[in-house]
């Protein structure tokens, strides 16, 4: 969603420019209280972030990154915020939190940003929205969707998602319910990266079908450095499930199909989080071999949202390829901040919370709004690929693919 | 063969060799002794290019060989069987040998040649050949250590205190060795404690003292000299002693049956 | 009885790798008593360099790695003449410190020169098995085992078998004594380095056809080669092959019987276990002599 047009400062006539910059700073300066912090009157607005540039997620984090500064761009291009241009001041966190929890007490305490916008993963923004939050800083966080980071009712707080982990197996335990009993997987794997987005997902799908009769063989949890899987391939082969639910970070859920390849199981159905989505998934594990796999999707490039057209288009212009996942997520939080700054008029913190959670904001992955804790009221899609191509497959309204397959081809060369 | 003039050296801290002028012979077996610290070790150093003389010369028949790398020495031919961790421990008495021609090592059949020569004149060579050198007692060590320094057909060999730590037998067999090696045509320069006995095995001798050369003489003389004796072996202690068990009983080098207690 | 089969497979294969990985730190401590910490970023770059040259021309990863050999041999002479013998003549002890900060800053130039994205070389038989029943073989392990077997076969008879070996080993045993049979101590030293260096070619092959790696893998991979080389012995080389199992089925059993959880702690409590129960690991000696092992 474009912010609301500002005529650029050059089109003004020169006796307002005199006249109305000391009113604006005056204006500022009066307006300035204890909530709005640094940055009043004229001069770019800086937003801070700290991001994982470097270390075992830089592949996400790139994409989210270039999705921060498409929107800054455009965001500069047609006029800025405020009638002030943008400038995101980013910082490299290496995917380690107490550097995360550092790089943001310095953007706001010495260098004095005058917005916030979020890191990614639920183990970077778990912490980081505490040191906002403390700061009384707006954080809207396009990729931390544990429920742990909402269990603190921040009031300053925002997911750019439409949904949280919370409700990532809604969709497809919903399809799995709609089955018929005779039909439905009746064991399940469930394995997953010790992280609080992926760990608590997993939890959820493992008592959600355990209410609809799907019996647990097999379950597990592997640090984030494990590299081998061939032993966890081998257990879950011994165990056969019907079903195989992976709580997949990143190149992780690649590393468990290609254990799978070795010892050559091929789940009935395959649900993993995050990877499949992942433009590099296809060429990792071969394009016949994403065949049925199951995904939760905020986003979809296909998905027929306001602005997600033009929003892909612009982003395929400018990085030549399509926008992944944490792309638009990030392009999302923009799109939200801009929003709510442009309404309230000034860099007012509390009144652009305030403004947050009684509001909707049209975005790219459609309407967004907020509880009291910051979490969005919405829904996940759920994804799968089908014939080299990530479809929707639900809920109805946003499907571009009717049918789901159930039953997973085998693993091929 | 060997001559040094002036040689001042030391090591680091301060000079050991204080201006020092030796001269050995050819063919010969000379021994130097002296009083702990006299610097009879460091003469063999400085020989061996372990350490470069800060000034003075040593050369050998002629050409000056002070300042060169321990290598270059051994190119040269002269040898250096030092006081302890002559013999790799670790490595069997067959791989010592052959590190003992580590300089001729591209000329196998030189090589291989040598090593069969050495163990008709030292058996224990060939006896123990698979063994760790650990595991010979220190008179059969030192054994493999001569036939060993022998392996590059060395003008000279240097020898640091051959008999240090060895019981009577085994100082027997070094007593044998040495001369088996000047018979077969090496120069010997040795650094003896035992006075008596390196001025008995030695046909010349040298005493030293605080860094310089007191007296060089042929060992008979000296050993005839009375004040050697009060230096040495006390006032009262004449010369020569008869009662003293002659070394060469006749076995020659060869294989020690009963292991000696071990001198690790 | 299959899943116990077939992580016991798996265990001895991982093994395998993991001892080819320690082969090169064990050498180097075994018989210079260098503490190398830069080895698990030499692995790295041995396997970024086979990455790179598969990437580019297609032919095997586990045969580039003999080309990353020779690279690395390079790196490794120039590593032991220009930082590790410099800090020996000053203080050992240094040493550690002085191959920590060649391994903190190896991997910033890495990640300048390639980038911190995942990477891994995908030959076509990198996610293929021999199946034996209902047993699987993992080709890319299988091949690798091969391989480190070969190195450490070639490795052991190097040292046994020709001069250079016994040089290097003399020169472990007595430094002075070496150098009165004419060895050039210095110089053997870094052919016996560069020699530790070299093996981390091929093992930097097998990791790349075997896991994804980062610039920063190189933190867990010093890990296991510290702990494959106190299991085995300092200095071992059939040490190492002992401890590497050891270590390989150690993960499989812990991974399959256990709780995944632990597996990668699996490394740090070997460790532990041997300082406390047999410091000199399972072929060390007991006493530490002026002495060569290996």
């Amino acid at each position: 969603m474009r912010p609301t047009a500002h005529a650029p400062l050059r089109r003004r006539p020169r006796l307002a420019l005199c006249l109305g910059v000391p009113l604006l700073l005056a204006a500022a300066g009066c307006g300035a209280s204890s909530t709005s912090h640094a940055g009043s009157g004229s001069g770019t607005i800086t937003i801070g972030m700290s991001l994982p540039l470097s270390g075992a997620v830089a592949d996400n984090s790139k994409s989210g990154y270039q999705g921060y500064q498409l929107w800054a761009d455009q965001l500069n291009a047609h006029g800025g915020l405020l009638g002030r241009k943008v400038k995101l001041v980013v910082l490299d966190d290496g995917f380690t939190q107490s550097t995360a929890i550092s790089d943001y007490n310095k953007l706001i305490g010495q260098q004095h940003v005058d917005l916030l916008l979020g890191t990614f993963s639920s183990f970077l923004n778990l912490p980081v929205a505490e040191v906002a939050e403390r700061n009384k800083y707006v954080y809207i966080e396009p990729s931390g969707g544990a429920d742990s980071i909402f269990a603190r009712n921040f009031n300053y707080l925002f997911f750019a998602q439409p949904a949280t982990t919370q409700n990532l197996p809604d969709q497809f335990v919903a399809q799995i319910a709609a089955l018929p009993a005779a039909q439905r997987p009746r064991t399940a794997a469930f394995v997953t990266q010790d992280d609080p987005n992926t760990s608590e997902a997993t939890k959820l799908f493992k008592d959600q079908l355990a209410k609809l009769g799907v019996k647990s063989v097999y379950d597990s949890t592997y640090a984030p450095d494990t590299s081998n899987f061939d032993a966890i391939a081998n257990a879950i082969k011994q165990a056969a499930p019907d079903l195989v639910v992976q709580g997949a970070l990143a190149e992780d859920g690649v590393s468990l199909i290609r254990s799978f390849q070795k010892v050559g199981f091929t789940p009935k159905t395959l649900f993993q989080t995050n990877s499949p989505s992942d433009t590099s998934y296809p060429d990792a594990v071969g394009t016949r071999n994403t065949e049925g796999v199951l995904t939760a999707l905020a986003y979809s490039p296909d998905a027929p949202t306001p602005g997600n057209g033009a929003f892909v288009s612009a982003y395929k212009a400018k990085y030549s390829t399509v926008p992944s996942d944490d792309a638009a997520n990030s392009y999302t939080a923009g799109q939200v901040l801009a929003a709510a700054v442009t309404a309230v008029g000034r860099l007012d913190q509390s009144a652009i919370a305030d403004w947050l959670h009684k509001n909707t904001v049209s975005t790219i992955v459609g309407p967004l709004s907020w509880d009291a804790a910051g979490k969005p009221k919405g829904s996940l899609l759920l994804a799968q690929w089908q014939n080299g191509k990530l479809q929707i497959v639900a809920p109805a309204a946003e499907a571009t693919s009717k049918q789901i397959e159930w039953a997973k081809p085998g693993w091929s060369q | 063969m060997i001559e040094m003039h002036s040689v001042v050296a030391g090591y680091g801290g301060g000079d050991v060799l204080q201006g020092l002028d030796l001269s050995v012979r050819p063919g010969t077996i000379t021994c130097i002794v002296g009083p702990n610290g006299a610097g009879k070790s460091t003469v063999l150093r400085a020989i061996s290019g372990q350490i470069h003389p800060r000034e003075g010369e040593i050369r050998l028949a002629g050409s000056a060989i002070h300042g060169h790398s321990p290598a270059a020495v051994i190119s040269a031919g002269i040898v250096q069987v030092p006081q302890h961790n002559g013999l790799f421990a670790d490595l069997t008495v067959r791989d010592n040998m052959l590190l003992g021609g580590y300089l001729i090592r591209r000329d196998k059949a030189r090589l291989r040649r040598r090593i069969a020569e050495l163990e008709e004149v030292f058996p224990i060579v060939r006896e123990r050949a698979d063994e760790k050198a650990a595991n010979l007692s220190g008179g059969q060590r030192r054994i493999v250590e001569f036939a060993r320094a022998l392996v590059l057909e060395p003008r000279m060999v240097l020898l640091d205190e051959p008999t240090l730590g060895l019981d009577p037998k085994a100082s027997a067999l070094v007593f044998d060795s040495t001369r088996m090696m000047r018979d077969l045509g090496t120069t010997v320069l040795m650094v003896e404690q035992n006075v008596r006995f390196g001025l008995r095995l030695a046909s010349h001798g040298v005493v030293m003292e605080r860094g310089r050369v007191l007296l060089a003489d042929s060992s008979e003389a000296l050993l005839a000299r009375p004040d050697m004796a009060a230096m040495f072996f006390g006032s009262s202690a004449p010369p020569a002693d008869p009662a003293e068990p002659e070394p060469g009983t006749g076995t020659g080098p060869g294989t020690d049956p009963q292991r000696e207690d071990a001198h690790l | 009885m299959t899943l116990l089969l077939q992580t016991l497979i798996f265990g001895c294969l991982i093994g395998g790798v993991y001892a080819l990985m320690s082969s090169g730190f064990t050498l180097i401590f075994g018989v210079m008593d260098v503490i190398n910490l830069a080895q698990g970023c030499l692995l790295i770059t041995g396997a970024y360099l086979s990455w790179w040259m598969w990437q580019r021309t297609g032919l095997d990863p586990l045969l580039l790695g003999v080309l990353s050999s020779a690279a690395l041999y390079g790196i490794g002479w120039l590593l032991y003449k220009g930082v590790v013998a410099r800090v020996q003549r000053v203080d050992p002890g240094l040493t550690l410190v002085a191959t920590f900060a060649v391994a903190v800053a190896g991997e910033g130039v890495i990640a300048l020169v390639f980038g911190t994205s995942d990477r891994s070389a995908t030959p076509s038989y990198f996610n293929t098995s021999f199946h034996l029943g209902s047993l699987s073989v993992p080709k890319a392990q299988l091949y690798a085992c091969i391989g480190a077997l070969v190195v450490l076969g070639g490795l052991y008879a190097l040292l046994r078998g020709t001069f250079l070996g016994r040089a290097i080993r003399a020169c472990a045993s007595s430094r002075g004594g070496a150098e009165l049979v004419g060895i050039d101590v210095e110089r053997a030293m870094a052919q016996m380095f560069a020699l530790g260096a070299a093996t981390t070619g091929f093992g930097g092959a097998a990791l790349s056809v075997l896991y994804q790696f980062l610039p920063d893998s190189q933190d867990i991979w010093i890990g296991r080669v510290l702990c494959v080389v106190v299991l085995g012995g300092l200095g071992s080389l059939p040490g190492a092959l002992a401890g590497a199992v050891v270590l390989g089925l150690g993960e499989a059993l812990t991974s399959t019987y256990w709780d995944v959880r632990w597996t990668t702690a699996v490394p740090y409590m070997l460790i532990l276990a041997i300082l406390l129960l047999r410091p000199q690991g399972l072929f060390g000696i007991t006493l530490r002599r002026e002495g060569a092992r290996a």
